[in-house]
C-alpha cells in the first residue's frame, strides 16, 4: 500500500515540480523588477473589456494550475485588480494552446469537444470574473490585505538585511516603492529571498495537495462509483467531483476524459475537462496562498455551478447539431 | 540545542538540498520511467535546475542570516517537505502498482477497450519494419505497441483476419464473456496518476487452459470483429496459442503524441 501510495505521490509531484519552480521564480522576478505602473497600464480600464482580455491571456502565456498560483499572486501585488486576477487564475489552464492541443488530439472524430472546452473555458472565467467585480471587494476575496500596508514608513534597512520571506498580499509594498532606489545586487537578493520564501509558502500547499489527491487514489475504490445515474445534473456533478478529486494536470485531462465517453455524454465530460483545470484537490488548498477560505468556497461553487450550466446548453448545441 | 538553532537556521536550504537530493536519484536511478511519460521527462530535467536554483538561493539567505533567530519556530510548516522526501525515496514497485489497478482498488477509469484510440492522430511511427502493417503477421512489441493498438481500434476492419503476436498480463472484466480476458499493459499519458489498463480482448475460447488474472502471457491468434455493444464492430484475438512469460519489469506503455 505505502509502495502505491509513494508512487502516486511520487507521479503527481514530478508532474508539477518545475511549473511550481518556474512560476515561483517568475513570481519573484515580477516582484521586484516590474513596478506597480506597469501592470496598470498594460490592464484595459474598462470592467468588462479588461476581465475578457483577461479570460484570453492563456493563449499568450501557457502556464497550468500549478506554475499559475504563484504568478497570480505576484501580479495581484502589483496591482492586478482582484477580478481580473480571478479570471486569468481560472482560464489559463483551460484557454491555451497546450490544452486545447491534447483535447483536440483526444477527441480525433468530434473536434467540436476541444472548441467547447475553449469557449467553456472562456464563459466560465469571464462570467466568475464579472461577479467578483461587481458583488465583491478585495476584503472579502484577498487573504491579507495590502491596503493598510500600503502608508507603513519605508525601511530600506529592513528589506536588505532581509530575513523576511514574502508571501502575496504581505506588507512588502516596502519593496515597490524602493524599487528605484535599489542597487542591482539587492534587486538580485531580493529575487532569490522572495523565490524561496514563495516556494516555502506555496509549496507546502501543493505537496497537501497531492498527499490528499494520491490517498483518495489509492483508497477509494472505482466501484464506489458505480451506477451513477444518467439524469441531469448528476453526471455532469459527478465528473466534476471526479476530477476536483484525481487533480490531474489540465494538459493530459482529456485523454482521461475520452476514456471514459462510453460511459458519459459529451457534457459531462466537458464538466471534467473544463472544471478540473479550474479547481481540484492541488489547486483549491494553493489558492489558500492568496484568497481568503471563505472566497475560495465560493469560487468552488461558482465554478461547479457556471460549468454545470455551461456543459448544459454545450449538449444541448450539440443535439440540435 | 545549539545544532538545533543551527538547522533552523538553515532550514530551507537543508530541506531544498534533501528535495534536489531526492529528484537527482529519480532522475540519475533512471527510475522516472515508474512514474512518468517519457514526453514529460525534459520537465524534470528542468527542474533540477529550478530546484538547483532555489537551493544556491536558500543558502545564500541562510548565511546572511544570524545564528540566534527570536522569530517563531514554525516547525509544522516545514513538516510536510520532510513527508514528501521520504515519499519520494520510497521507490516504486511496478508489480504493486499494477495489481492496484487491475483489482479495481484505483478510481482511474479503464483505457482498455473501444476507447483505447485515445491519442488519436499519432505521429506516424518511425520509418521502420516494426511499424508496418501490411503484412498477415504482426508481432507488437513495446516499441509498437501504442501506434498499431491504435490502429487496430481506429480501422479494426483493415486488421481483421490477420494473424498477431503480443505480451500482456491477464485483465479479467465483468463486462466480457466467461473465455474472455484482455491481454493488457498499464497505459501511462502523463503521469502514473492517470495511468489506465489499455489493450486487445483475447477470446480463449479455442483453448484448454484456465488463466489466472495478472499473469504475464504472450498470445497469438487471429483477429475477428464482433459486436461488443459499440457502434462499430471490436477487434477481439481469437487466441491460437500462448506461453506464459516472466513479468515485464517496465509493464508501461507511454503514448507518443505532439
Amino acid at each position: 500500500m505505502l509502495s502505491v501510495y509513494s508512487t502516486y505521490v511520487t507521479a503527481i509531484f514530478l508532474e508539477g515540480i518545475f511549473f511550481l519552480t518556474i512560476g515561483v521564480i517568475i513570481s519573484s522576478l515580477i516582484d521586484v523588477f516590474i513596478s506597480d505602473n506597469t501592470i496598470s497600464k498594460i490592464v484595459p480600464s474598462g470592467r468588462v473589456t479588461g476581465i475578457a482580455v483577461s479570460s484570453l491571456t492563456g493563449i499568450l502565456f501557457p502556464v497550468c494550475e500549478c506554475g499559475i498560483v504563484p504568478v497570480v499572486a505576484g501580479l495581484i501585488k502589483k496591482g492586478l485588480p482582484v477580478s481580473h486576477a480571478v479570471t486569468m487564475l481560472l482560464s489559463i489552464p483551460v484557454v491555451n494552446l497546450v490544452t486545447f492541443t491534447s483535447t483536440y488530439y483526444a477527441f480525433p472524430g468530434t473536434p467540436v469537444i476541444a472548441f467547447l472546452r475553449m469557449a467553456g473555458g472562456v464563459a466560465v472565467s469571464f462570467c466568475l470574473g464579472l461577479a467578483v467585480s461587481l458583488f465583491l471587494d478585495d476584503d472579502s476575496v484577498l487573504k491579507r490585505k495590502p491596503e493598510e500596508k500600503k502608508y507603513k514608513p519605508v525601511n530600506l534597512e529592513n528589506f536588505v538585511i532581509l530575513d523576511h520571506l514574502c508571501s502575496p498580499g504581505c506588507s512588502c509594498h516596502h519593496h515597490v516603492e524602493t524599487h528605484s532606489k535599489l542597487t542591482p545586487a539587492e534587486k538580485i537578493r531580493g529575487v532569490l529571498n522572495h523565490s524561496v520564501g514563495e516556494f516555502f509558502e506555496t509549496g507546502r500547499y501543493f505537496i497537501i495537495g497531492i498527499l490528499v489527491t494520491a490517498a483518495f487514489q489509492t483508497f477509494v475504490p472505482k466501484n464506489a462509483f458505480d451506477g451513477v445515474s444518467s439524469a441531469f445534473p448528476l453526471p455532469e456533478l459527478f465528473m466534476t467531483g471526479y476530477a476536483y478529486i484525481l487533480s490531474i494536470c489540465s494538459q493530459t485531462d482529456a485523454f482521461v476524459a475520452r476514456s471514459m465517453s462510453s460511459y458519459f455524454g459529451p457534457g459531462a465530460l466537458l464538466c471534467f475537462m473544463i472544471s478540473g483545470a479550474m479547481i481540484d484537490v492541488k489547486t483549491t488548498l494553493m489558492l489558500r496562498v492568496i484568497f481568503r477560505k471563505r472566497f475560495i468556497i465560493l469560487l468552488a461553487a461558482g465554478i461547479i455551478i457556471s460549468t454545470v450550466c455551461f456543459s448544459f446548453l454545450a449538449e444541448t448545441v450539440l443535439k440540435i447539431l | 540545542m545549539k545544532l538545533f538553532r543551527y538547522i533552523y537556521m538553515f532550514r530551507e536550504f537543508i530541506l531544498l538540498s534533501l528535495l534536489f537530493i531526492s529528484l537527482e536519484r529519480l532522475v540519475n536511478g533512471r527510475q522516472l520511467y515508474s512514474f512518468l511519460n517519457p514526453g514529460y521527462h525534459l520537465f524534470v530535467n528542468l527542474a533540477l535546475v529550478t530546484v538547483f536554483f532555489l537551493t544556491g538561493a536558500a543558502l545564500f539567505i541562510s548565511a546572511g542570516r544570524e545564528p540566534e533567530d527570536n522569530t517563531p519556530r514554525e516547525y509544522f510548516k516545514y513538516f510536510v517537505f520532510i513527508v514528501l522526501v521520504a515519499l519520494l525515496n520510497t521507490g516504486s514497485d511496478s508489480t504493486a502498482f499494477s495489481s492496484h489497478l487491475t483489482a479495481g482498488n484505483s478510481i482511474t477509469p479503464d483505457v482498455s477497450m473501444n476507447s483505447f484510440s485515445a491519442a488519436g492522430d499519432l505521429k506516424p511511427g518511425p520509418d521502420s519494419d516494426i511499424f508496418n502493417t501490411s503484412g498477415d503477421f504482426i508481432e507488437i512489441t513495446k516499441e509498437n505497441y501504442y501506434f498499431i493498438v491504435n490502429d487496430i481500434y481506429s480501422a479494426p476492419e483493415k486488421f481483421a483476419g490477420k494473424r498477431i503476436s503480443i505480451d500482456g498480463f491477464v485483465y479479467k472484466s465483468k463486462k466480457l464473456k466467461q473465455k474472455e480476458f484482455v491481454i493488457a499493459r498499464l497505459i501511462i499519458y502523463c503521469c502514473a496518476a492517470d495511468a489506465g489498463i489499455g489493450g486487445l480482448i483475447a477470446d480463449a475460447g479455442g483453448i484448454n487452459d484456465n488463466f489466472r488474472k495478472n499473469e504475464w502471457l504472450r498470445v497469438e491468434g487471429v483477429l475477428a470483429l464482433e459486436n461488443k455493444g459499440g457502434e462499430k464492430p471490436a477487434p477481439v484475438l481469437k487466441l491460437e496459442s500462448f506461453k506464459r512469460i516472466p513479468a515485464d519489469k517496465e509493464p508501461y506503455i507511454y503514448p507518443v503524441y505532439n
